[in-house]
């Protein structure tokens, strides 16, 4: 079962998402944005990063430019409720920059499943 | 009778002295003498009175007839000189006429006397009346000589050219100015013909006119009006204006034309009349109406035309009655206006806005703004103003406030929205979980279930909210709009009562649009539905209707967002009840709806509003009460090619043939309901009342994967026929569908054993996605069960 780290600020989801993947038996990671996402993939790195992409600290569209960067082999799921007022869609920016899944919040178990089925299958 | 002489005698003799006064009193003089002997002496006499004759001796001891001569001479006095000598020669005789004697006489030999001094002073008087005539001739000569002198500096220094010409047209007499006036020396234009200073154009009508003036001479000026010129010495021209004054002289008759050339004033008039025309021109075509009155206001002196435009009143009506200024001016405003006018206008800070009402009863703004005009001595006695119609400007300012509140709320939504999807992201997340670890305990995975419905539906309602606030994601291509349009009308035509008219005009030779195709057919069925509703007490007609146009200045100046160029507009009218003005003010806002408390979210127009601002569009609104509402959507037009835009089915997720009952009294609802499942990929079957749907379930209750039945039916309505269906099949998912929700809630409708309620009119989508919803389920569950 793949390895997957959870970038995400809001504590609530966080948890949700934790227990979540490990009901599908995966091994979870998580962090609170994505400075502390780069630095634990660093030391243990996952085969998926599911990540936000609007949080404090690093925003998801650089965590995820820096990550494709260093861990070019890395699958990125992207997940966004949509930005905070400004007219871009995040969701198809973090396709652009690479992510192979994207998740539109709020979204269902089974879309997670298939979401991760799908990065898995990505060359 | 005895002739009175005034005798000087130059003697030095007493009794020839005696002797020649016996002889001429012999002679019949009465004599006044006086006898001298000396130079002095005879000075002295000489200057004392005045002498009819001096008789000199020729030879004295200290004195001579030579000597006393001289001292006549020199005394300046034309007086007969006779000498009277004893023994002279005659060569001495000679020698004493020749010196200005006037005669000679012998001492013994008198009595030729008389008769020489009777000539001599016949002879000096001659002499004497000859030079007085004389004397006054020159001084006659001397004072014309002076007085002609006179009139030439006179002549000359006259400010204008004069020149006097002969009954044959020569010029007799010009002078100074007439040589600066045309440039020509005196010499030069002296007996020449006076048409040599006339331009050549006239040169040759000019001697006939000169004729008739002399035919009927009088004081008066030239050419009553026309036009004159004169001509220089280089040719070329300058206008004037000339006097003629006739006279006579013995040497016959003249006139004496003065000339002034008027380039200078000509062309200071010019300059005045080009600078009022000026005038004339901006206060007759500026949108600004200038005025100005007296103090008093009583009366107008100035107002431009603009008034006529802007006020609908003529400006003749205005300066009649100066005061009807204040009766245009709106009610409301009317007080405040006159205290401002009363106090500021003189003080030169008055500067007002406010209504009038013209007498089409129509509204316009007005900013009127007036200054103090002073006299000479600085006295206040005239106000001067400004105004104009900022009605546009004004309106423009309010589209653009109310495009500001839209952004603001847009943003305030697009914030929320995201922030509640992680909320609702967490809450359906867990839910999940709560099922799976509640496996087994049926009332709470009921509840569960229930909570994530509930979720569902918050989902669906950010959905719209973050369309609003254009962060939905949509893909935009260029298409024919009236794909999507014609196919939301479909929907629509079968959703709405035929008491409503549908008249629609889409013709297919319009440019492209950069849109998405399922947010234009959202669009349409959001305006058709509320197009809908505003006609629902009575008949109706909605009109969509789509066309090309191109967005000139004029259109941009009135809605703001608009772009000179190529557009495709979008027309959604119907003859409703129409809005009012607060409500057009709040349309677009987000939860703002004239619909009863769960009847509309009053999201739909925010969607709208956002679709078409996603789409670099403007959406316009005309609405009447009791007329009717019109909605205009623009759409910038693209010169690609356009395809017929994805087609909204292929973004609902499809059935697979199963077979769904459509139960609804009003046939074309029915229909429409079929069609719509057709459309997915269902097999849909139809009932138009509730009985004929029960008589089908009961007579195969397999037969139907799911029902979709209308609450508000005759006879029976949609729940109860529901709880009876259930009697004949518990597991069979019925979706109700309503047009009034208040008269229902969500308890009431699951308490009855339906799995889901849909607003009247659906969608196409939300009723695709729901019946998929609803049959997907059905299999996990079958597939949990088997």
């Amino acid at each position: 079962m793949p390895h997957i780290l959870i970038i995400e600020d809001d504590d609530s989801l966080r948890k949700m998402l934790r227990l979540t993947l490990a009901k599908m038996g995966h091994t979870v990671a998580e962090a609170q944005n994505g400075k502390e996402g780069l630095a634990i993939h660093g030391k243990a790195p996952a085969d998926i990063v599911l990540t936000d992409l609007i949080m404090p600290e690093m925003e998801g569209l650089e965590t995820i430019m820096r990550l494709r960067r260093t861990h070019p082999g890395v699958k990125i799921i992207a997940m966004s409720g949509g930005g905070r007022g400004k007219a871009i869609d995040y969701l198809q920016a973090a396709k652009w920059m690479g992510a192979a899944q994207v998740l539109a919040k709020p979204f269902s178990e089974k879309d997670l499943a298939a979401a991760i089925e799908g990065a898995l299958k990505v060359g | 009778m005895s002739r009175p002489l005034r005798a000087l005698i130059v003697e030095d003799n007493e009794d020839d002295a005696m002797l020649l006064l016996r002889e001429l009193e012999r002679a019949g003089y009465a004599v006044i003498s006086e006898r001298v002997d000396t130079a002095s002496g005879m000075r002295t006499a000489l200057a004392g009175g005045s002498w009819d004759v001096v008789i000199s001796d020729y030879s004295m001891p200290a004195f001579g007839a030579l000597e006393a001569l001289e001292v006549l001479k020199a005394a300046r006095q034309d007086v007969p000189f006779l000498i009277v000598s004893g023994t002279v020669g005659e060569e001495t005789a000679v020698e004493c006429l020749r010196a200005g004697a006037h005669d000679f006489l012998v001492k013994n030999r008198l009595t030729r006397l008389p008769n020489a001094i009777d000539r001599e002073i016949r002879a000096a008087r001659s002499r004497a009346s000859q030079h007085e005539e004389e004397r006054k001739n020159r001084a006659l000569e001397t004072a014309r000589a002076c007085a002609e002198d006179r009139l030439r500096l006179v002549i000359d220094a006259a400010p204008d050219a004069m020149i006097m010409v002969d009954a044959h047209g020569a010029m007799t007499l010009v002078n100074a100015r007439t040589e600066q006036v045309f440039d020509y020396t005196r010499s030069e234009l002296l007996g020449r013909p006076v048409e040599m200073l006339v331009p050549e154009r006239f040169r040759a009508v000019h001697p006939g006119l000169r004729g008739g003036y002399f035919d009927r001479p009088q004081a008066r000026p030239m050419g009553a009006g026309r036009e004159l010129f004169g001509r220089r010495r280089d040719g070329s021209e300058m206008p004037v204006e000339i006097q003629l004054v006739p006279f006579r002289t013995d040497e016959g008759r003249f006139v004496l034309a003065s000339v002034v050339d008027v380039t200078e004033r000509k062309r200071a008039e010019a300059a005045l009349r080009e600078s009022e025309q000026r005038f004339r021109q901006i206060a007759e075509n500026i949108n600004e109406v200038f005025w100005m009155t007296d103090v008093q206001k009583n009366q107008m002196l100035y107002i431009s035309p603009g008034y006529e435009l802007i006020w609908g009143r003529t400006c003749a009506s205005l300066c009649q009655t100066p005061r009807t200024w204040l009766d245009a001016i709106h009610p409301e405003d009317r007080g405040r206006v006159l205290e401002a006018a009363m106090a500021k206008q003189q003080r030169g800070d008055y500067d007002e806005v406010y209504r009038i009402i013209r007498p089409d009863d129509t509204v316009r703004w007005i900013r009127d703004r007036a200054f103090p005009i002073r006299n000479d001595v600085g006295q206040v006695f005239r106000v001067a103003g400004i105004a104009e119609d900022i009605t546009d400007y004004r309106r423009l300012e309010e589209q653009f406030r109310k495009a500001q509140k839209m952004e603001a709320i847009g943003t305030l939504a697009g914030g929320i929205a995201h922030d509640f999807n992680n909320i609702l992201a967490a809450i359906t997340g867990f839910t999940s979980l709560a099922r799976i670890a509640a496996a087994g305990n049926a009332e709470v995975q009921e509840y569960l279930e229930e909570i994530g419905r509930a979720g569902e539906r918050a989902a669906d309602l950010v959905q719209q909210i973050m369309a609003f606030s254009r962060q939905r994601e949509h893909k935009r291509s260029p298409i024919q709009l009236r794909y999507a349009v014609a196919e939301a009308l479909t929907l629509l035509r079968a959703t709405i009562p035929a008491t409503i008219e549908f008249r629609t005009d889409l013709p297919s030779d319009l440019p492209a649009v950069l849109a998405d195709a399922t947010q234009i057919h959202q669009v349409v069925m959001n305006l058709g539905t509320n197009a809908w509703h505003a006609m629902r007490d009575r008949p109706g007609r909605l009109e969509v209707r789509l066309e090309k146009l191109r967005v000139d200045e004029h259109l941009v100046e009135m809605h703001a967002g608009l772009h000179p160029g190529p557009y495709v507009r979008l027309s959604v009218s119907d003859t409703g009840h129409g809005m009012d003005q607060r409500t057009r003010e709040r349309m677009f806002e987000p939860f703002f709806t004239t619909k009863a408390p769960g009847e509309g979210t009053g999201l739909g127009l925010s969607v709208v509003h956002g679709i078409v601002q996603g789409h670099d569009g403007v959406i316009t609104v005309y609405s009447e009460v009791g007329k009717g509402t019109a909605f205009q959507l623009y759409f910038p037009a693209v010169a690609a090619e356009a395809s017929a835009g994805t087609t909204i089915e292929a973004t609902i997720p499809r059935g697979t043939g199963q077979r769904v009952l459509v139960v609804d009294d009003e046939e074309p609802l029915a229909r429409l309901g079929k069609k719509m499942l057709e459309q997915l990929g269902y097999a849909a079957e139809v009932c138009t009342s509730a009985a004929e749907a029960l008589a089908a379930v009961r007579a195969d209750p397999d037969r139907f994967a799911l029902i979709v039945t209308d609450d508000t039916m005759p006879m029976m309505t949609g729940t109860s026929l529901a709880r009876q269906l259930l009697q004949l099949r518990p597991d069979l998912p019925i979706v109700l569908t309503s047009g009034y929700s208040a008269r229902l809630t969500r308890e009431q409708v699951l308490e009855a054993g339906i799995r889901d309620l849909l607003l009247k009119p659906t969608t196409l989508q939300l009723l695709g996605a729901t019946v998929h919803r609803l049959l997907a389920q059905e299999d996990s569950s079958t597939c949990h069960t088997s």
